[in-house]
Parts: C-alpha cells; structure tokens; sequence
C-alpha cells in the first residue's frame, strides 16, 4: 500500500538517485563511505561543509567528483594570506562598451558559481574568511554597497589541514557555525589504499566522470526532503540532544560539564533536524526517527561545542565526548 | 481529542494505540501490585520481629499496614491511562517502528492544512504496519509477569508465620524485652551461693517480699513473676519448716507459691538444679502469669480448655492468682527432701 503511495515512489525514487550519487563517489574516492555519505546528505539539505583532514587523503578530489557527478561547475578558491576579500566576490572593472563609452561593470568572482570548494580556508585572512560569511549564511553579497543574490543552488565545501597551523587563521566560532557540516577525512583502510592503487594510479577517475543527477533533479530531493514529518515528540528530542551539550544547565550531560566550554546553538538544532530528515529518507521513511538524529550528531555537533582548556590540555577528543553525550540521550529517551 | 481521529484514516494505529495503552496501564497496576507487595511483606516480617523481639504487639504491628493498604488503594484508584504519545513511544520500541507511529501519531493530531507534505503517507504506512502487528501473538506491550508476586507473597507468609510464634510477652523473651539479660547471663557465683533460685514465698507477709526488694515493675504488657528475695538477707533457720509444710505452704500459697526467682537456662547452677528438679521447671511454669499473650505456645498453664473458669486472672497489682494444686505423696517427700539438702537441714 505504502510502495502505490505517490509519496512512497517519491521517496523509492529519491533512495534510487542517492545510491547512484553514492555508488559513484565511491568510485573515486575509496574507503570513506562515511565521508561520502555526510556529504550527501549535506548537500541535500542545502548546508556547507568543511572538511578536516591530512593532506593527501582526498578532500579536494572528493568535491570535484561531487561537482562532476551533479554536472555543477565548480569554482575553487585557493586560500593564502594575501588572499582579498575581492578575490572571492568579484570587483568592478573599466570596461569600453561597443559605443566607445568607458563604465564600470561587474565582474562576479567564484563565490558566484554553485558549487565552491574554499581550500585551505584556514589559511585565509579573517577578512577573508568574514567575507564568507554574509555569502554562506544569506547567500548575497554586498560589494560597493550593493547586495547581489548568489545562485540557487550554493554550496561551499572548504577543507582545512589540521595540523601545519603556523601562519593559519582558525576558523572563530562564528564561522563555524555555519557551516552544516564538519567531516572529518580518516585514514583508509589497508584494504581502502589497495584499492586506491588500483583505482587512480595513473589517472584521476574524478576527471571523467559523468554527471549523474541533473542540478533540476538535486533541487528536487532537496525540496522532497522538506516535506518529511518531524513529529513534536521528535523535535523535543532534539532539543534535549542539544541541551545536553551545554555545560551548567539542569539537563547537562556529565560529561558535557566537565569537557566542554560551550555547547551548540540553536542553529545546530536545526542543522540536527534538516539533517535528520535527508538521513531518513535514504532510509526510505516519510518521518524522521530518533535514531536518524544518532546518525548525524557528530558532524552537525563536533564544530559547534568548544571543549574547555582542561580537557584540550588533557588530550580530549571531542569526538569521544560527542559520542558519550549521544550515547546518554540515546538512554535517556 | 480532534475529529480527525475519528476518521477511518488512521483508524488501525489509533486501535494498535489504544490496546497498548491499556497494556501499559495494566502493567503499571502489576507494578504498582509488586510494590505494594514487597512493602506489604516487609511490614509483616518487620511486624512479626517486633513482635518475638521487642514486645510489640502482634495486632498492633499488622495493623502497619494499614497505611500501605490506603497507599496502594490510592495509587491502584488514580492510576491513569497513559498519553498516548507514550502508548506510541512504546509501540515504536516494541515493534522497531523507528518512530513511525510517533510520527503518524503527531500527524493524526494536527489539523489537516497543518499537517507535513508526507503526512499522509506517513499515516497510510502507519496503518498499514499497526494492521500487520495488531496480528502478532504479543501485539500491546511487554508482558506483565505476575509472576514478579511469588517472592513478595512468599515473604509475606514467612512474616505472618513470624506473627504466630510466641510473642515476646512472657519468659526468657520478657527478660530479654525487659533489658533484664544480666540477670539471665550473670555467672555471679556470690549471689548464687546465697539465695536458691527458686524461694518460698508466704502470701501474705510483706516482710519477706519488701517492696524495696521486688524485681523493677515488670512493664506494661510483661509477664507477672513473684518478686525474688534479697540476696543479703539469709532465710532464717526458724523458717525452716519440714517438708510437708513447705509443700502445703507451697500449694496453698495462692498468688506468690514458689518463685522461679532468677532462675532461668542459661543459669548453670539452677539448670544443674532443674536437672534433678524438673519439678521445680513445672511449677514455675504453673505459677507464671499470663504474659501478654498467655496460654500462647509452650506456656501451658496446667488448665485445658474445660477449666477456663479457673484459669489464673492477673489481678490489680500484677500478682496472679494460681489454684492450689494437689502433688501426690511421693512428690511431697521429694520436695522436701529436696528443700531440706538444699538448705543443709539434717
């Protein structure tokens, strides 16, 4: 009954477009199904993504396939200190029109194309990285007084390197949060590298390979993804998920009080939930479960709390303290 | 509840819904039913150690649980049915629904223009798997295992066998309950030397059974026992009567007659003494009063059933009025020959 429902094909339709996207990021980018699949369902629910990871294992590679396999053009920005806000947003040239006369016009830099990989982003200037602000978030922006739209869809992968922090600006606070998403890029398996070899040792698959979903189609399954019940009881349990992270308050998970400094915003309570509502339906449900919240708390949450200095001194991994807040809420309920 | 729920659209998971409520429910009464009865058991057992160790009163300690009664009356009448969103959380554990009821639940709720792009289908799947579980064997909610109540009852009944034992009102227990254990452990080989264990006691004569020397005022609900003679005070050798007469003073002393004075088991002069004098053990047992539960287990008072009548009344003082018992010759000669060596008489 439910698979002769209009709704039921829909979601049977948009699992079948999602293991495609899948199965062909798999492809080129092996042994991080995880990774891929966070990514998905970021782009999927409209957010940004920052991945974190050693050099080597990926990342960028990883969003030109992604580019590649949606047919979107992909505008990379390589992030130095000396890289200007300008740079990102476009300036206004002299141009000679075809009457001889002289204007200035527009010329829209690469935050103006759908899809913006942002290497390196720590290694931009804060003004730099603030200009990415206003383009994130309200997705405009504002140059010489005027507020330009940027395109639907707008996504902005940046990738970052954990360590070679000398001469790096970290991301402040604000930043991060908004990005939907913070992905951490493992090590592969030994199984994983052998394949790599196999895979592109002397080639790049990224580069060839066809789109597989239309942008029309991505816009779609964003949109079905919208229409997904989030019951009120499955909302109060995101909220007490996120409660939890806050340290001092009644619902303060134990750990949560002795790791962290701050806990998540409100808008990680949304990003829980949009998040939420792609997860389930890759599942193939109409409803989100408390369980699809499980599935996405790490990388909605591990940028959005801020451990405190004893636990950093310590050694503690925000990750292990994430997973044990989870793992009380998931008691709790 | 909306109009809505009245339709015939989510009518199977508002039925798989209400039978898990009343699941819950139920299981919440087993519940409440198990805890009661576990404090029900307790205050029996706790009622019936009062009563073998702290003279307590075996009625008196039932009636504790009157107040656990009233409270569990209380929970068992205002239990209510629980949400049911509750009743939908639990199906969804029960049945792995992943939220699904949660979800079609929140939907049926809603007023349709308030409802989600999928709720519709979200409650046609949810009819469909309430329809498909409603036919498992187990449909509802986990079971209600009363068998939870064996141990609480078990616990009870060894409680209420507690309550019948003898209580604590009269002997060795109203010794214990009296705080007068030193007497009963006391290994003074002085105070034994001096005074019988038992003594003759003459009715009526203050003298012998001063005030100032009687045991302290048994309590309330104690055993009534013939106040022992002053340890320095030696019987005089002029009391010593011969052996009838101390047996007619014996049997006809109604109310003191022979005391059993400190004598008690743990005693090893007199237990040595009522190895040889059993009789001595019986009499005792003849002339203590009625305890607080007397004619209980094992305070046979030499009266059956017939000679209620003549069964010793406390009187006012504490005192008790024992009949006069007839001991046939044989019995005479060996008290008074008992009596005699005791006291070094030729």
């Amino acid at each position: 009954m439910t698979q002769a429902h209009p709704a039921g094909q829909c979601i049977d339709s948009f699992r079948r477009d999602f293991d495609r996207i899948e199965r062909a990021l798999r492809g080129i980018i092996v042994g991080q199904e995880t990774l891929i699949r966070d990514l998905l369902t970021a782009i999927l629910a409209g957010g940004h993504v920052l991945l974190e990871g050693l050099p080597g294992l990926g990342k960028t590679y990883l969003v030109k396939g992604l580019a590649n396999a949606v047919g979107l053009s992909l505008a990379r920005v390589q992030c130095t200190p000396d890289l200007m806000p300008l740079d990102i947003i476009g300036s206004e040239l002299l141009v000679t029109t075809e009457s001889g006369e002289q204007e200035l016009r527009f010329r829209a830099g690469p935050l103006f194309a759908p899809l913006v990989l942002v290497d390196e982003i720590n290694r931009a200037t804060p003004r730099t990285q603030s200009a990415l602000l206003e383009a994130m978030q309200e997705r405009q922006v504002t140059h010489a007084g005027c507020k330009r739209d940027l395109p639907a869809p707008f996504w902005v992968l940046a990738t970052q390197n954990p360590i070679e922090l000398e001469g790096t600006y970290p991301l402040p606070e604000a930043q991060l949060d908004r990005f939907f998403f913070k992905c951490n890029v493992p090590y592969p398996s030994d199984e994983a590298l052998l394949e790599i070899v196999d895979v592109s040792l002397d080639e790049e698959p990224a580069d060839r390979l066809e789109p597989v979903l239309s942008v029309e189609r991505v816009l779609e399954m964003m949109r079905l993804a919208r229409e997904i019940v989030v019951a009120d009881a499955v909302k109060r349990d995101a909220v007490a998920l996120v409660r939890r992270t806050h340290p001092g308050g009644p619902e303060t998970s134990s750990l949560a009080n002795r790791h962290l400094r701050y806990g998540a915003s409100p808008r990680a309570l949304q990003t829980l939930l949009r998040a939420a509502r792609v997860r389930s339906l890759v599942e193939g449900r109409g409803h989100v479960a408390p369980e699809d919240l499980s599935a996405v708390a790490l990388p909605t949450l591990r940028h959005r709390v801020l451990l405190s200095l004893e636990s950093r001194v310590e050694g503690a991994d925000v990750d292990r303290v994430l997973e044990g807040i989870v793992h009380e809420w998931e008691h709790a309920r | 509840m909306d109009r809505s729920l009245t339709s015939a659209r989510g009518a199977p998971t508002l039925r798989l819904l209400g039978s898990v409520r009343n699941r819950l429910l139920a299981r919440k009464l087993c519940d409440s039913a198990v805890g009661s009865a576990w404090a029900g058991a307790l205050l029996v057992i706790g009622g019936g150690i009062a009563h073998l160790a702290i003279l307590a009163d075996s009625g008196r300690a039932t009636l504790w649980l009157a107040p656990m009664l009233v409270a569990a009356t209380l929970a068992i009448g205002l239990a209510r049915r629980p949400s049911l969103e509750r009743a939908a959380r639990e199906a969804d554990v029960r049945f792995e629904g992943r939220g699904l009821l949660v979800s079609a639940l929140d939907q049926l709720l809603r007023r349709p223009a308030d409802r989600a792009g999928m709720a519709e289908f979200v409650i046609a799947s949810a009819d469909a798997a309430a329809t498909a579980w409603r036919r498992r064997p187990s449909a509802g909610a986990p079971g209600l295992r009363p068998v939870r109540l064996y141990a609480p009852l078990f616990a009870c009944s060894f409680g209420l066998f507690l309550h019948a034992l003898p209580g604590a009102g009269s002997g060795h227990s109203a010794a214990v309950a009296t705080g007068r254990t030193s007497e009963l452990t006391s290994r003074d080989p002085a105070a034994h030397s001096k005074e019988p264990s038992w003594k003759i006691l003459t009715e009526p004569d203050p003298v012998s059974t001063p005030p100032s020397h009687t045991s302290p005022a048994p309590s309330a609900g104690g055993p009534t026992r013939a106040a022992p003679a002053p340890e320095d005070e030696p019987l005089p050798e002029a009391a010593a009567p011969s052996s009838d007469a101390i047996v007619r003073q014996a049997t006809s002393a109604g109310g003191k007659g022979i005391a059993a004075g400190d004598a008690e088991p743990s005693d090893v002069s007199s237990q040595s003494r009522n190895e040889h004098t059993p009789l001595a053990v019986d009499y005792r047992e003849t002339v203590r009063g009625p305890g607080r539960h007397g004619g209980g287990v094992g305070e046979f008072d030499g009266l059956g059933p017939a000679d209620e009548g003549q069964r010793p009344q406390p009187s006012p003082a504490g005192s008790v009025d024992v009949p006069r018992l007839e001991l046939g010759p044989d019995l005479r000669a060996y008290i008074g020959a008992y009596l005699r060596e005791r006291r070094g008489a030729p």
